[in-house]
């Protein structure tokens, strides 16, 4: 997916840390339910969003929450039945459908962090800040394919001589051991021939540059201060209070005044915006194919 | 001079706005927030240092291969659940090369391990208890290297700190406040693989240690990498 | 005068015999100059003191300068940093400073291209990759675009720019190494052996870019290489090394010369026309076609405008005598029908695929990339099931063998990386291990101490057997291609099978190691072994199969004896069959070739 592959990586970044940590530590239906809404939305749009597998896992795992808490808070003025001689109440209960709801929606975005940001520039924006820790981090991304491959290859070997060819657990395991043993020699002596090749290229010279930077444009600055100008207006209606809303012993929410109404919208908005531009990349390109 | 300025002022002043600015906006959550920002803080000056301080390219190198060892670890032992060397690596490195690379190491492949893995709001944990784990093992390389049962018993350690610290952050933020029987029952119910990553840290540390330090000291002797950790 | 090398001795630490000895040449600036010797003669030292950020420590006498600079690194020494512990660390010497001027110097100048494609390679995108070493240079980033630019349009790597590192294939791999050096424009590129791990197909490729590199760019070029077929035509200029002495300094005729005269083991290497024209002028016939060549034939090419003057007036004769095939008697290990996919929604890589070893055999499997060749192995070492077929070892199937027993006196495999069978810290470790286990199965009942001392003697015999007695105390990261080759099959036999299969066994060896390791596999198959090794080397197989066979697409299409089998393939096939097939239809190695000759003449 890439509906920011044109963008400053700044601004996904920005939007989805908005998003995430307002979702995470608001507390507030008013907030979770945008902030659910928006990723599903999003994951049903784009391709490789969503699989039945993971959908009935996520499903599985509200449920158990919600039906779990009640167990542990027995606040709530409305009891459903007793458990142990504990109540088990009807706010408890909604409490545990909301906890489910925001750790589903906290998941959800971070599973559409990796469609959100190209992979390609994930760490370049850090790379100009850390760029030893960039450079580590794309070896390591290059070395982990390579060694499973080679792990692979490591294990057949020894199958072959004959050293781990029983089938049963304590056998593999050994044989896991033998080879991450095996691979470590590998590997440490391939990290100093490494090191020569990065030397011989001049690693180490003083004025190192990167090659990767990104202009910060017009559009870029317009998204990022649409994004803040959002943000800013939830956290208002957060900071006065307006979000709030307290379960035990009646469920009651926060008078929401206009600019508590505001701050959800605005909120709503944020979560809408990667869907909303999924749409339009699709829409643009209906048009485009009914045009040719 | 700029940079450095721009640094520190990010570090005193920004932090603790962030910190407790943080805390006031969400009051319900404000545990659940100060403990993401100190997993998240005790990284950034560690990285910080280690990107300021000069490093060789086969040292560099070094540390990314085990980094990735730790991570492809991950995949060789995916079949058991909850077995995995991360710990025993991270460990073992710091035993060798120090507190910082043990650091890094642990750090890193929290971060890189859940881009295979599922990322997720308890990366920054990941991260902060391998780092940590790491880095005290650093400080301890010393006894650790003489004494298997010390190795043993801070693996074992190293298992259930692990734990602790992830149950800890999902009471916070799970709960309103910090609520005993939530943590207690959250332990409780984790308590097997609990007991599981405390084994197989045992049972890493024990099988790699011996291999993975004699092929660090081989590079050390014959290249002369991390000399200044010593 | 590009780089000039004035009486360079050099001498590792604790070494009792010097690397190189008063070693001086100099190679002009646009030259494509070869550097060519057995393994372990000395030519990665060479090209390493070449590029100082590379230099390994030890007592250096002479000088090297590159284009007009000293790039030597006694005194300022940059690699004591990292090579002082070779020392020790009680009298290391203080690690100096790396010279700043003089690396940026040698980075922008000098580029390196090493043998092993993978561990040269930084990060993990193409596109990163070859930035990488224009960033260290502190280039602007407009600049480094362009250069980037630039090297894809040249390479023609624009489909695989955006590719992660670990998707492409070796020879992509080794292009890539290539053009992230070249994009630093340096005036010299130094090559060390860098088509070895590649396929015959990839190593073409990576040789015709580097002869343009030369000819369009006038990029200077040195390249190590001990096998001299391919590489002869394209140098201007030849440099033999022999334990450290450089013993000839010239043109390709001039190093031909050099090697007949002197019998020297590098002969064996030179391309099949320019021994077959040396053969003709050994036994006289030469010096009438020499009148009308003045330069020595080189390529196929040149090698049949030879082969034409000589036979002029003569009919084409009866292919040369050969000795008859084993027959072919009852199969060993035989794969019948055998399907395989590595997944559920991928293509077929093998499909009712079929093919028997017998006893006492020697069978070459042939094939390009992806034909399914390694797959088969895997297959047929029981490392991966088929989902429809089977394979069948001695008419049992694989899977009908009880754990544990497959592996003992029966099936044996190598694999390509033979780095890959150790996990000890030093050879004999690893030996002594395998021939425990075996020696205890054997028998069962024996005593620790009586396996101990009879595993202890097998070995030793096995060792002698294949001259790997030296090298038993090593690690085996610090042994040559061959030499770990022979430790890894010494490894491998231990459990006395009866069936071997070796993939790519030839695969980097020089040609002193290919015979060897021949003489080994020829006793085994007198012994009654299956010998089945899958290559790219059509050479190989021509000299030592008893039967090859052709896999492509999956299906084993062609198969026979080395003589009906390349006489009838007109590209896949070897350099003597090219060249002589019109004349000697049935003649397929050199050595037969050079027979032809003696016989009609």
């Amino acid at each position: 997916m890439d509906i920011f592959i044109r963008r400053h990586p700044l601004v996904p970044l920005c939007l989805l840390l908005s998003i995430l940590l307002l979702a995470m530590f608001a507390q507030s239906p008013r907030i979770t339910v945008p902030a659910l809404a928006g990723a599903v939305l999003f994951l049903c749009t784009v391709r490789g969003g969503f699989t039945v597998r993971s959908v009935i896992g996520f499903l599985l795992c509200w449920a158990l929450i919600a039906a779990v808490n009640p167990l542990f808070s027995t606040g709530g003025a409305t009891p459903l039945v007793f458990v142990a001689g504990r109540p088990y109440t009807r706010e408890a209960l909604l409490y545990g459908v909301h906890l489910g709801a925001m750790l589903l929606a906290v998941l959800l975005w971070f599973r559409c962090e990796r469609l959100l940001i190209p992979e390609e520039h994930r760490f370049f924006l850090f790379g100009r800040f850390a760029p030893k820790l960039a450079l580590l981090i794309s070896s390591v991304l290059r070395f982990v394919p390579l060694l499973k491959r080679r792990a692979t290859a490591m294990r057949d070997a020894q199958t072959a001589v004959g050293i781990y060819d029983d089938p049963d657990w304590i056998h593999r395991a050994g044989s896991n051991m033998t080879t991450m043993s095996a691979l470590t020699t590998w590997s440490l002596e391939h990290a100093v021939d490494t090191g020569a090749a990065m030397k011989a290229r001049g690693y180490g010279l003083p004025g190192r540059t990167t090659y990767r930077t990104y202009r910060f444009t017009g559009t870029d600055a317009a998204w990022l201060s649409a994004i803040l100008v959002l943000t800013a207006s939830a956290v208002l209606a957060l900071a006065r209070g307006g979000l709030g809303v307290s379960f035990y012993p009646n469920i009651v929410f926060a008078h929401a005044d206009t600019l508590t109404r505001i701050g959800v919208a605005a909120y709503t908005i944020l979560c809408l915006l990667p869907f909303l531009s999924a749409i339009k990349e699709e829409l643009r390109w209906c048009f485009y194919r009914s045009k040719m | 001079m700029n940079r450095r300025l721009l640094t520190r002022i990010c570090f005193f002043v920004m932090i603790p706005i962030v910190v407790f600015g943080g805390a006031l906006l969400f009051r319900e959550q404000h545990y659940a927030w100060i403990t993401l920002c100190i997993a998240v803080l005790t990284c950034l000056p560690i990285w910080y240092d280690f990107e300021r301080r000069e490093t060789g390219s086969a040292e560099l190198m070094v540390l990314s291969v085990l980094t990735s060892l730790s991570v492809a670890g991950r995949f060789l032992f995916a079949w058991l659940p909850g077995f995995k060397p991360v710990t025993a690596i991270t460990v073992i490195t710091a035993m060798w090369l120090g507190a910082e690379p043990g650091f890094i190491v642990g750090s890193l492949t929290a971060l890189l391990s859940n881009f295979y893995f599922g990322q997720g709001p308890w990366t920054p944990f990941q991260m902060f208890s391998w780092g940590l784990l790491g880095g005290l093992a650093g400080l301890l390389a010393k006894p650790l290297r003489k004494h298997k049962i010390l190795l043993c018993l801070y693996g074992i350690f190293a298992g259930f700190f692990y734990s602790l610290v992830m149950d800890l952050w999902s009471t916070f933020w799970m709960g309103e406040g910090f609520s005993i029987p939530r943590y207690v029952a959250l332990i409780t119910a984790a308590l097997p693989i609990t007991l599981e990553y405390a084994i197989s840290n045992v049972i890493f540390l024990l099988v790699l240690a011996g291999p993975i330090g004699e092929k660090l000291d081989r590079l050390r002797v014959r290249y002369g990498l991390f000399r200044e950790h010593q | 005068m590009l780089l000039s090398v004035e009486n360079v001795t050099f001498r590792y630490p604790k070494a009792s015999n010097d690397a190189l000895r008063g070693v001086g040449f100099s190679v002009n600036a646009g030259d494509f100059a070869v550097l060519c010797g057995l393994s372990g003669c000395g030519k990665s030292t060479l090209l390493r003191l070449i590029k100082r950020e590379l230099a390994p420590f030890g007592d250096l006498s002479g000088r090297i300068l590159v284009d007009g600079t000293d790039v030597t690194s006694i005194g300022s020494a940059a690699g004591a940093a990292e090579n002082s512990a070779a020392y020790g660390a009680e009298n290391a010497p203080a690690a100096t400073k790396a010279d700043p001027t003089r690396d940026r110097f040698s980075a922008e100048t000098v580029g390196i291209v090493l043998q092993d494609p993978e561990a040269q390679i930084v990060t993990d995108t193409v596109w990163h990759e070859l930035a990488f070493g224009l960033e260290n240079l502190g280039l602007p980033s407009a600049v480094i675009r362009r250069r980037v630019a630039e090297m894809a349009a040249f390479f023609g790597m624009e489909s695989w720019y955006h590719k992660k590192t670990y998707e492409l294939s070796g020879g992509q791999k080794q292009l890539l190494n290539l053009a992230a050096v070249l994009a630093m424009k340096p005036k010299l590129l130094l090559l060390d052996e860098p088509t070895a791990q590649l396929d015959p197909i990839a190593a073409a490729d990576f040789r015709s870019v580097v002869a343009r590199i030369n000819k369009d760019l006038g990029v200077t070029i040195l390249m190590a290489e001990h096998r001299l077929e391919h590489v002869l035509p394209l140098a201007d200029k030849v440099l033999l090394l022999d334990r450290g002495e450089l013993l000839c300094d010239g043109s390709p005729a001039a190093l031909a010369a050099y090697l007949q005269a002197n019998a020297h083991p590098m002969a064996r290497a030179l391309p099949t026309a320019t021994r077959v024209y040396l053969a003709l002028q050994g036994t006289g016939v030469g010096s009438a076609v020499a009148s009308e060549h003045v330069n020595i034939p080189l390529t196929v090419r040149d090698g049949r405008a030879t082969l034409l003057a000589y036979s002029a007036g003569k009919t084409a004769s009866d292919p040369a005598d050969k000795p008859a095939g084993g027959s072919v008697g009852k199969p060993a290990i035989a794969a019948s029908g055998v399907r395989f996919r590595y997944g559920k929604d991928l293509p077929d890589v093998l499909c009712e695929t079929s093919l028997s070893v017998s006893a006492g055999e020697h069978y070459c499997l042939l094939g390009g990339n992806g034909s399914g060749k390694t797959t088969l192995l895997s297959l047929l070492a029981g490392l991966k099931q088929p989902y429809a077929g089977s394979v069948r070892l001695f008419g049992k199937k694989l899977s009908a063998f009880a754990p544990g027993t497959l592996y003992r006196e029966n099936l044996a495999f190598l694999p390509q990386q033979p780095r890959d069978v150790f996990v000890e810290k030093t050879i004999r470790e690893d030996l002594l291990g395998a021939f425990s286990r075996a020696y205890s199965h054997a028998f069962p009942k024996a005593a620790a101490d009586v396996v101990a001392e009879g595993a202890a003697a097998d070995m030793l015999t096995m060792c002698e057997r294949l001259h790997i007695t030296e090298i038993l105390l090593s690690h085996p990261y610090d042994v040559s291609g061959g030499e770990l080759q022979k430790a890894a099959l010494a490894k491998v036999l231990a459990s006395r099978p009866k069936v071997l299969l070796l993939d790519e066994p030839a695969k980097g060896i020089d040609v002193n190691g290919k015979g060897e390791l021949a003489a080994i596999l020829k006793e085994l198959t007198a012994e009654g072994v299956a010998v089945l090794s899958v290559t790219h080397d059509a050479e190989w197989a021509a000299e030592h199969a008893d039967r090859c066979g052709l896999l492509f697409d999956g299906e084993v299409i062609s198969e026979g004896e080395p003589g009906e089998f390349f006489a009838g393939n007109a590209f896949y096939t070897t350099a003597a069959n090219r060249m002589a097939g019109d004349f000697f239809p049935g003649v397929v190695t050199c050595d037969d070739l050079l027979r032809a000759v003696e016989v009609s003449s």
